[in-house]
C-alpha cells in the first residue's frame, strides 16, 4: 500500500469521478424530488455545506499528515476500531456501489435491452471493472485521468445543447416545496458528494501531503459546478412534475436534445459517457475496498480478491427485487448511512484523535520540562 | 484369356515381395525421440541438452602448428569452401618466421590483403630487413624543445604490428573466440610462429546494398536516405547527422551462435543514464542462439511482449533516429537489419511522422488530427455500424434507416456475417497484394475491386453501405504511419465488431474501458505509454500536437533528460535585432 503514490490531479479525479457518477446517475434527480423548483438553490446550499465539511476535514487532518482514517482510528482506540471502521467503510462502499451498479443496469434494460436478462447486463458491467482492476491500482487511477475530462465535457455539451429548450419559468416558485425542504431536510442532499469518503482515505496515498487542501477544494469546486449545470439542465428542460414521476428523468431531458436533422437522438452518444462513468466509478470502489481490506488484514497480495469482491458486488446488486427496493437503498438507506458514517463517525474519530494527540503532546512537553 | 491372366497376376503381385522404390527420409519428430533413438537402452526422464559449442575461449599458442590445427578444426576447414588459409614465410629484422593468415573469401578486400599484408611481410624491403635501434624524435613541452631519443629494440610482435603492417586498424588478440569473431566479420588474422597472439587486420570488403530512398516511410520534404543492412554504414549515417562528439555508439554482440552486432546509440550529455543502462542491461541479458532482425530484438526487449501494441518504435529513416537521439532517447541498430529501434516510445510516437517536423506546424497539426481520426475510424467504425443497425436504430434519421434497411433487404446473412465476410476479404486482398510480385500487383487490385465492389453486391452477399464502411475503415488504416500500430488496430477492430454485435454500445463501451486500462497499464522502458497526458506531466510544448518551432523549447519531461532545454527562450534573435546579451 505504501508503494502507491498518486499526484494531486489523480486524487482530484478520484473524488470527482465518484461525485460525477452520482450526478449523472441520480444526483440532480434526488435533489429535485426532495426540493422541487428550489433545486438550484438547494444545490448552492449543499455545495456551501460541503465546502464547510471539506474545510473541517482538512483542519482535522492537519495533525495527521501521513495517516488515513484507519490509522487514526488505530491511534485512537487500537486495532479493534481500525478493523471495525474498515469493515463498516467496506460495507458502505459495497452498498453504494451496488445501488449505482444496479441502477445503471436497470436503466440500460429499460431503455435499450428490454429483452435481455438483468444478470447478463450486470455481468457485462462488472467484467471490465474486474479486468482493469487486475492491471493494478495505478492503472485504475490513470484511467480516470482520461475519463474525467470526457465526463465534464459531456455535462457541458449537454448544458449548451439543452439551452434552446430551457424554460426558465421552471425555477418558480423559487423556494420550491418550502424553506424547510430546501435548507433543512434538503441539507441531507449533501450525500450527493459521495466522494467525501475518499478524503478520509487518500492522505497516505498522496505524493505531496501538502496537496491535501488543494485536492479537497479543487475536487469540490469541480463537482459543485458539474452538479449545478446538471441540476439546471434538468430543471429548465423538464417540469418538476415529470421529474418526480419519471424513473430516468436525466435521460428524458437529454432525449429532448437534437443535433440538427441528422442526429436526432443525442442520448445514445451520452450512453458511452454514462457507461464509462459507471465502469470508472466501480473500478475505484473495488480498488479502495481492496486497499482497506489489505490494511485491516495485512495480506500481501490483493489481486486474487478482485474476483471475490466483484462477485460480492454482483451478488448484492442482484438482491434488489424491484425498483422500489432499489430506490429505498439508493435514497434513504444510503443517505442515512452516509450522514452517520461519513459525517458522524469519521469526523468524531478525527476530533477525538486530535484531542488525544494534543493531550499526548502536552504530557510529553510536561515530561520533558520535568 | 490374357485379360484374366493379367488380373490374376496383379492380385498375386499384391502378396509378393517387392523392393521399396520410393525414397523416404524423415527426422525424429521430437528431440526426446532423437535421444531415445540414439540411446535406446538408456532410461532418461528428460532428454539431455545439446552439447555446448566447442570452447573457443582457448588462448593462442606459441606453436604455429597447434594454432593452425585449432583454426582448421574450428572452421571445419576441410569441408568449408570459403575459408582461406595462406601459409607463408615472413621477414622480420632479416630473420624468417613461419606464418599464416586466415580470412573468409567474399568477406574481405583481397587487394588490401595482397598489398598491405602479404607483400609487406613476404617481400624483402627496408622495413623488414632493418636490424638497428629505433630513434624517436619527440617534443618536450616543459623544456620547449625537440629531443632525439634512442629506444630499445621493439619486441617481435610490436615490431610487426607497429612497423610492418601498414593498415589503419590492427589489433593484437590472444583469445581464439575473439579472433574468430573478427574473421567472421571480415577481418584477416595473421599468426606468426613463436608469438602467442594474432594480428587481426580490418580488411572488410563484402558486397552491400547502397543507400537508397526509404521504401515504407515516405516523406515529401525530408531527406531521401534509408538505413541499409550494414551496421557500420548505418552508424555513419547517424554520426553524420548528429555531428557531435557526445554521440556514443556502443557495440554489443547478441546470440551465442550468430553473435550479431548491435549498436546502442545515445547522446551522452542528453540521454538519461538510467535509461541507457536499462537498454544495455536488457540487451546484454538475452540468452539466445541467434538474432536476425530488429523485429526479433524488439519482441525480446519490450516491457510487455504479449501485448500487440508496439512498445518500441522501429524506423528505416536515419533522420527519424537522429531526431529521437537529440530528444534524449536511445537508438539500437542491428547488423543485417535496415531498421533502427527507438526506445522508449509512447503511442503518440506511432501516430507521428517525421514529415511533421518538416512542415509548418499548422499543416502538421491538421495531419496529426487526421491520423487520430483515422485511428478512431479504423478501430470503431464497423463496431459502431453493427451496434447502431442491430441495437440503436433510433440514433439514425428515419430516411437513412429506411435506405439501410432497403439496401439490406436482399442480403441473406446477419450483419455480423456480412461484416466479417467483407473484412476478411479485404484483409486477404491486402495480404495477397503485399506478397505477389510487383508486376501482377495491379491484378490483385482489380480483382479486389470487382469482387468487393461489384460482384458481392450484385450477388446480394453484402449491402452497398457495408462496402462504404469497409472501404473507409481500410483507407483509414493506411493513414496510420506506423505499420505495427496499424496491424494492432486491425486486430482490435474485430474485437470491437464482435462486442458491438453482441451488446451494442454497452459492449463497445466495455471494450473502450478495458482498452483505456490496457493503455494506462503499459510502459515502455519505464515511461508511461500515454505520456505526457497520463500521468499528466508538464506538457507545454511537448504534447502530441505541435507548437510553432520557435516555441519548442523543452525536451519531453518524462524522459528525465540531462538537458531539458533544446533552444533558448527567444531562439529567433534576429527578430530582436541580433544577440540580446551583446546589446545588453
Amino acid at each position: 500500500m505504501n508503494k502507491i503514490r498518486i499526484g494531486a490531479i489523480e486524487a482530484v479525479c478520484i473524488i470527482c469521478i465518484i461525485t460525477l457518477s452520482n450526478i449523472l446517475l441520480a444526483g440532480p434527480q434526488i435533489i429535485l424530488r426532495s426540493t422541487g423548483s428550489s433545486a438550484l438553490l438547494n444545490t448552492f446550499f449543499i455545495s456551501l455545506l460541503a465546502f464547510i465539511v471539506f474545510y473541517i476535514i482538512y483542519l482535522l487532518f492537519k495533525n495527521f499528515k501521513n495517516s488515513d482514517i484507519l490509522d487514526i482510528s488505530s491511534f485512537l482506540a487500537g486495532n479493534w476500531l481500525k478493523v471495525l471502521l474498515g469493515i463498516s467503510i467496506i460495507l458502505f462502499l459495497l452498498l453504494y456501489a451496488s445501488t449505482n451498479y444496479r441502477d445503471m443496469a436497470e436503466n440500460l434494460k429499460i431503455i435499450y435491452f428490454q429483452n435481455i436478462n438483468i444478470t447478463y447486463i450486470l455481468l457485462l458491467i462488472i467484467i471490465p471493472v474486474a479486468i482493469v482492476n487486475c492491471f493494478g491500482f495505478n492503472t485504475v487511477i490513470k484511467c480516470n485521468l482520461i475519463i474525467l475530462p470526457l465526463i465534464l465535457l459531456t455535462i457541458l455539451i449537454i448544458f449548451i445543447l439543452g439551452m434552446p429548450k430551457f424554460v426558465l419559468q421552471n425555477i418558480f416558485p423559487i423556494l420550491g416545496n418550502g424553506i424547510k425542504s430546501t435548507f433543512l431536510t434538503g441539507s441531507q442532499n449533501i450525500s450527493v458528494f459521495g466522494g467525501l469518503i475518499y478524503l478520509f482515505l487518500i492522505m497516505p496515498l498522496l505524493k505531496r501531503k501538502d496537496d491535501f487542501k488543494k485536492v479537497s477544494f479543487t475536487s469540490l469546486a469541480v463537482s459543485s459546478i458539474a452538479l449545478t449545470l446538471s441540476t439546471a439542465c434538468l430543471l429548465f428542460i423538464l417540469p418538476v412534475s415529470i421529474i418526480t414521476k419519471e424513473s430516468i428523468p436525466f435521460y428524458i431531458a437529454i432525449k429532448q436534445i437534437s443535433l440538427g436533422n441528422f442526429i436526432e437522438r443525442v442520448d445514445i452518444l451520452f450512453l458511452f459517457i454514462w457507461l464509462l462513468t459507471i465502469f470508472s466509478n466501480l473500478s475505484i470502489l473495488i480498488s479502495f475496498i481492496l486497499l482497506i481490506f489489505k490494511k485491516i488484514t495485512n495480506i500481501e497480495d490483493t489481486k486474487p480478491l478482485i474476483l471475490t469482491f466483484c462477485s460480492i458486488l454482483l451478488g448484492i446488486a442482484l438482491i434488489y427485487k424491484n425498483e422500489n427496493q432499489l430506490t429505498l437503498a439508493k435514497v434513504t438507506i444510503y443517505k442515512n448511512i452516509f450522514l452517520i458514517l461519513v459525517l458522524g463517525v469519521n469526523i468524531s474519530i478525527l476530533v477525538l484523535a486530535n484531542i488525544k494527540k494534543k493531550i499526548k503532546d502536552k504530557n510529553k512537553t510536561i515530561a520533558e520540562v520535568n | 484369356m490374357s485379360d484374366s491372366n493379367n488380373k490374376l497376376s496383379s492380385i498375386w503381385n499384391l502378396f509378393k515381395y517387392t523392393p521399396r522404390k520410393n525414397y523416404e527420409f524423415s527426422l525424429p519428430e521430437t528431440m526426446e525421440e532423437k535421444a531415445i533413438l540414439d540411446n535406446p537402452y538408456e532410461n532418461k526422464d528428460e532428454f539431455s541438452e545439446l552439447k555446448p559449442l566447442e570452447d573457443t575461449n582457448k588462448k593462442v599458442n606459441l606453436s604455429l602448428k597447434q594454432n593452425l590445427d585449432f583454426i582448421k578444426s574450428s572452421y571445419n576447414y576441410l569441408i568449408n569452401s570459403d575459408i582461406k588459409i595462406r601459409e607463408f614465410i615472413i621477414n622480420v629484422r632479416n630473420k624468417q618466421y613461419n606464418a599464416f593468415i586466415i580470412f573468409i573469401d567474399g568477406m574481405v578486400e583481397t587487394i588490401s590483403i595482397n598489398q598491405f599484408i602479404l607483400q609487406t611481410l613476404m617481400l624483402k624491403n627496408k622495413s623488414n630487413t632493418y636490424t638497428g635501434n629505433i630513434e624517436e624524435v619527440s617534443y618536450s613541452p616543459s623544456k620547449e624543445k625537440f629531443k632525439l631519443q634512442k629506444k630499445e629494440k621493439l619486441s617481435l610482435s610490436d615490431y610487426i604490428s607497429q612497423a610492418l603492417i601498414p593498415q589503419a586498424d590492427v589489433k593484437e588478440i590472444n583469445i581464439f573466440s575473439e579472433i574468430i569473431d573478427s574473421v567472421n566479420s571480415g577481418g584477416c588474422a595473421l599468426f606468426v610462429d613463436t608469438i602467442d597472439k594474432a594480428f587481426v587486420v580490418d580488411t572488410k570488403g563484402f558486397e552491400k546494398r547502397s543507400i537508397a530512398p526509404p521504401q515504407n516511410e515516405l516523406v515529401i520534404r525530408g531527406p531521401q536516405e534509408a538505413f541499409i543492412e550494414n551496421i557500420r554504414t548505418n552508424t555513419s549515417l547517424i554520426r553524420r547527422g548528429v555531428n557531435n562528439e557526445n554521440l556514443v555508439i556502443e557495440n554489443i554482440n547478441v546470440g551465442t551462435v550468430s553473435k550479431t552486432k548491435c549498436a546502442i546509440c545515445y547522446i551522452k550529455d542528453i540521454a538519461n543514464d538510467d535509461l541507457v543502462a536499462e537498454v544495455k542491461y536488457r540487451i546484454n541479458n538475452l540468452s539466445i542462439d541467434y538474432l536476425l532482425s530488429s523485429g526479433h530484438l524488439e519482441q525480446l526487449i519490450s516491457d510487455n511482449p504479449s501485448s500487440s501494441l508496439p512498445q518500441v518504435l522501429s524506423t528505416e529513416r536515419p533522420d527519424t533516429s537522429i531526431t529521437y537521439l537529440l530528444e534524449g532517447r536511445v537508438v539500437v541498430l542491428i547488423n543485417g537489419s535496415p531498421y533502427a529501434l527507438v526506445m522508449p516510445a509512447n503511442i503518440f510516437d506511432f501516430l507521428t511522422s517525421i514529415e511533421d517536423t518538416n512542415l509548418n506546424y499548422k499543416f502538421a497539426n491538421l495531419l496529426k488530427f487526421l491520423r487520430v481520426l483515422a485511428s478512431f475510424i479504423t478501430l470503431f467504425l464497423p463496431g459502431i455500424y453493427i451496434a447502431i443497425t442491430t441495437f440503436h436504430q433510433e440514433l439514425l434519421p428515419t430516411e437513412l434507416l429506411f435506405s439501410i434497411t432497403s439496401a439490406r433487404s436482399g442480403v441473406p446473412f446477419p450483419i455480423i456475417v456480412e461484416i466479417f465476410l467483407m473484412e476478411i476479404s479485404f484483409e486477404l486482398i491486402r495480404e495477397a497484394g503485399l506478397r505477389v510480385p510487383a508486376s501482377i500487383g495491379s491484378t490483385i487490385g482489380i480483382i479486389g475491386a470487382i469482387v468487393l465492389g461489384e460482384a458481392s453486391v450484385s450477388a446480394n452477399l453484402v449491402s452497398p453501405i457495408l462496402i462504404i464502411i469497409v472501404a473507409v475503415t481500410g483507407i483509414s488504416s493506411f493513414a496510420i504511419p506506423n505499420f505495427s500500430l496499424s496491424f494492432h488496430f486491425r486486430i482490435t477492430r474485430f474485437i470491437y465488431t464482435i462486442l458491438g454485435a453482441t451488446s451494442g454500445f454497452l459492449g463497445i463501451s466495455l471494450g473502450i474501458f478495458v482498452y483505456i486500462g490496457l493503455l494506462c497499464s503499459l510502459k515502455s522502458f519505464g515511461v508511461s505509454y500515454l505520456t505526457p497526458y497520463v500521468p499528466l506531466t508538464k506538457i507545454v510544448n511537448t504534447g502530441y500536437f505541435s507548437n510553432p518551432i520557435w516555441k519548442r523549447e523543452k525536451r519531453t519531461d518524462t524522459l528525465n533528460t540531462k538537458r531539458l532545454h533544446k533552444q533558448e527562450h527567444i531562439s529567433m534573435k534576429w527578430r530582436q535585432g541580433g544577440n540580446i546579451d551583446e546589446q545588453n
